[in-house]
């Protein structure tokens, strides 16, 4: 089949170091749930649930996870994000802080 | 107590007479567990690190906030389930976020409690003389009693629909 070349049209580069939103420049930030022997089970998973609204099945994994290793690292994500869900599992009652990921 | 779900973000709690001063006695105590219980970090930020010291000082305003408004609608429900003017059975409606309220108050009483017994492993809280500690026993137990109850209605699968060619037989 023949083919009709178009010319390729491309958008001007122009390096702008400078422009970079703050988000994509901060190191990530790493959210984890420590075990305690008081919470719930049930109440943990219920909890994962609401707050990541995650389906049962992994917020039952992640419980697990807390319950046998000690920790879980639940997400990866901007210091906002990151303060944002810590602040929602504590409001829970569950041990949760937020970690610089190692660069 | 019944707990149970009657649309997929609605609930449906119904306590009898005790039921209600019992729940009312555990919401009295809330909030028991302390400030510092909570950090935003095992790492705890140093003196040169503003962005961590800032998000710290943020977390504890939001923590205090949130337990202002819980504090609110706790103080609310409590008057619901002490009210004499409508004794015994009570029902009371309520949509998933004040089950959370809810949930997240009595858990509250009784992580406190546990705290205030010396944090021991809870299977093995031991019977006590002690009045104080047979009170911090007893508000862990009831507080349990009524989050177990309530989590087995939340984590109950939601009925199905019928399908809908057979929705209308009876």
């Amino acid at each position: 089949m023949a083919e009709t070349i178009t010319p390729e049209v491309r958008p001007d580069v122009t390096e702008r170091p400078d422009t970079d939103s703050e988000a994509s420049l901060e190191p990530g930030y790493l959210v984890i749930c420590w075990n305690d022997p008081v919470n719930l089970m049930t109440y943990v998973t219920h909890v994962f649930m609401r707050v990541f609204g995650w389906p049962r099945t992994k917020a039952e994994r992640h419980m697990l996870e807390v319950h046998e290793q000690g920790r879980s690292l639940l997400t990866r994500d901007s210091l906002e994000r990151a303060e944002f869900y810590v602040h929602r599992l504590q409001h829970f009652g569950l041990q949760a802080t937020l970690e610089r990921e190692a660069t | 107590m019944r707990f149970h779900r009657t649309a997929p973000a609605e609930f449906r709690l119904e306590l009898d007479g005790r039921e209600r001063l019992l729940l009312a006695r555990i919401l009295q105590n809330y909030p028991s567990i302390p400030a510092h219980y909570h950090a935003l970090s095992r790492n705890p930020p140093t003196a040169g690190d503003a962005v961590l010291r800032r998000a710290e000082a943020l977390r504890q305003e939001s923590l205090a906030e949130h337990r202002g408004t819980l504090r609110t609608a706790m103080t609310d429900l409590r008057q619901r389930l002490l009210d004499q003017s409508h004794p015994g059975r009570l029902v009371v409606d309520l949509v998933a976020d004040d089950v959370d309220r809810l949930l997240q108050a009595v858990n509250d009483v009784r992580v406190g409690a546990w705290i205030r017994l010396g944090c021991p492993d809870p299977a093995e809280v031991e019977a006590s003389d002690d009045p104080v500690r047979m009170d911090l026993g007893f508000r862990m137990y009831a507080a349990g009693h009524f989050e177990g109850l309530m989590l087995a209605g939340l984590l109950d699968p939601e009925p199905e629909a019928p399908p809908e060619d057979r929705r209308d037989e009876v």
